[in-house]
């Protein structure tokens, strides 16, 4: 059932996010054209306020119309009568807001890349060691992660402000505060201490390790907490 | 013949207000009973519990012999909640096609029929209709699943005259006889005529759980003057 469940959420916002993944696309494609013919730098500003938007906006959509609509409006009464655990049900919603959520990074990547096309023509012209780029990928995919546990970290919040009944919206943004603190916190705490453990002051890709193990643990347990949170809480009055 | 439903020492609080208090009571396949009662009597949380959409306090609730909430419970459950609780996005097609989706006992061609017999286009959005059309649209949607439980919240209120008509008509013609149903209402005199049972709950408790015969017999009055004698105010 969860692979069912998987398959239609995903048909069903695909519509929506695929419109605005490709905005996204197309958003480093004109701006690219644009600057290559104007020679103008303001494009690059364009560029990033554009995706800076667009990041506000995808990650609104996917939670608030489909996240929390299907799980915390009168929709739940609809969600959460289907034939399914209601472990099943929530995971479902999870794993489809984490999977648009890749996509759409990887469309902000594909934005950026196509924006700055004579980026990746110098790597590859000047044959970069495979080890340098390894290290570049390794970074994005660092903060990819970071990134994917920020929005577990907003969809844990939700889910502990609507254990509050008549003051889920302040539950949430306390709860998004603390933990948002939180991560910032841990990140930097990680990197300053693999930085003061080599001796140096210098930034190294070795520095990113622990974020890379602390994101993969927070996502996993801010998972867990929402699903077993939320099956076993679920009040829809 | 093992019950469809058995609910056990059921209590629900809110806070220091009982909405449910010690509720037991089994129902077997084949019964179309009317769970009535004044506003804030328990039915809605009742059913809800029934459903898995709340979680009691104390208590336990089987649906064919599955515990409330589970995959196995749901999938023997057809609901009809007390509010509209279907993406007014959605065309009526495009629901239709969800409810095909996702449950197994659910039959097109019964549905599609109950809706052109309204006049309804399957194209348009749900929220485009009136909402007297919008509660149409969600009864024919529950009511064509071959399910073992109904379970119709307040099915007519809200609604004009003629279309409650519509309704129970609806509801009698679609309704498969091997299952059992549950319709809370506070409307006795409408949904009487097809009743078998009655459970009258009062502040959280049962009060009464009879044959619809049974009353008229013993109490010589019909369920709507029995109730309106009990919930006197």
């Amino acid at each position: 059932m969860l692979g069912k469940f998987i398959k239609y959420d995903l048909k069903k916002t695909a519509p929506v996010m695929a419109l605005l993944c490709g905005i996204t696309i197309l958003l480093g494609i004109v701006c690219s054209i644009l600057q290559h013919w104007s020679q103008d730098t303001e494009y690059a500003l364009i560029e990033l306020l554009g995706l800076m938007v667009l990041c506000v906006i995808a990650p609104l959509h996917m939670i608030s119309k489909y996240y929390c609509k299907s799980l915390y409006t009168n929709e739940a009464y609809l969600t959460y009568t289907f034939p399914a655990s209601n472990k099943v049900i929530v995971s479902s919603k999870i794993i489809v807001t984490l999977i648009w959520a890749t996509i759409f990074c990887a469309s902000a990547f594909i934005s950026l890349v196509a924006f700055t096309p004579e980026s990746i023509m110098h790597v590859i012209n000047e044959r970069t060691d495979p080890k340098v780029v390894l290290k570049i990928i390794y970074l994005l995919f660092v903060m990819f992660l970071m990134g994917i546990a920020g929005v577990m970290a907003l969809i844990f919040s939700i889910c502990i402000g609507n254990l509050w009944r008549n003051h889920s919206t302040i539950g949430t943004i306390l709860c998004f505060t603390v933990l948002g603190f939180t991560l910032m916190f841990i990140y930097m705490k990680n990197l300053g201490m693999s930085v003061a453990h080599r001796g140096d002051h210098f930034w190294g890709y070795e520095d990113l390790f622990w974020n890379f193990v602390c994101s993969i643990v927070l996502i996993v347990v801010f998972f867990v907490a929402t699903v077993n949170i939320t099956s076993k809480k679920l009040n829809l009055d | 013949m093992n019950n469809l439903l058995e609910i056990q020492g059921l209590s629900k609080t809110y806070g220091s207000v009982a909405a449910l208090n010690d509720v037991s009571l089994s129902i077997e396949p084949g019964h179309i009973i009317g769970l009535l009662g004044p506003n804030g009597s328990g039915k809605t949380t009742l059913i809800k519990i029934i459903c898995g959409l709340l979680q009691a306090n104390s208590g336990t609730v089987l649906v064919d012999g599955n515990p409330a909430g589970t995959a196995d419970s749901r999938a023997a459950i057809s609901y009809l909640p007390d509010q509209t609780y279907l993406d007014g996005d959605m065309t009526i097609e495009a629901i239709v096609d969800m409810f095909k989706y996702f449950y197994e006992d659910f039959d097109e061609n019964r549905a599609m029929e109950m809706i052109s017999s309204l006049n309804l286009n399957p194209k348009a959005k749900l929220k485009t209709l009136s909402k007297g059309n919008q509660e149409k649209v969600q009864l024919m949607l529950v009511m064509s699943r071959r399910a073992k439980l109904y379970i119709l919240d307040e099915p007519i209120a809200g609604v004009d005259p003629a279309a409650r008509d519509y309704i129970l008509r609806t509801i009698i013609s679609n309704y498969e006889p091997t299952a059992s149903m549950i319709i809370a209402t506070h409307l006795i005199s409408e949904v009487e005529p097809v009743l078998d049972e009655a459970i009258f709950l009062q502040n959280g408790s049962i009060k009464l759980f009879k044959p619809i015969d049974d009353i008229r017999a013993e109490e010589g009055m019909s369920v709507d003057e029995l109730f309106r004698e009990v919930y006197r105010c």
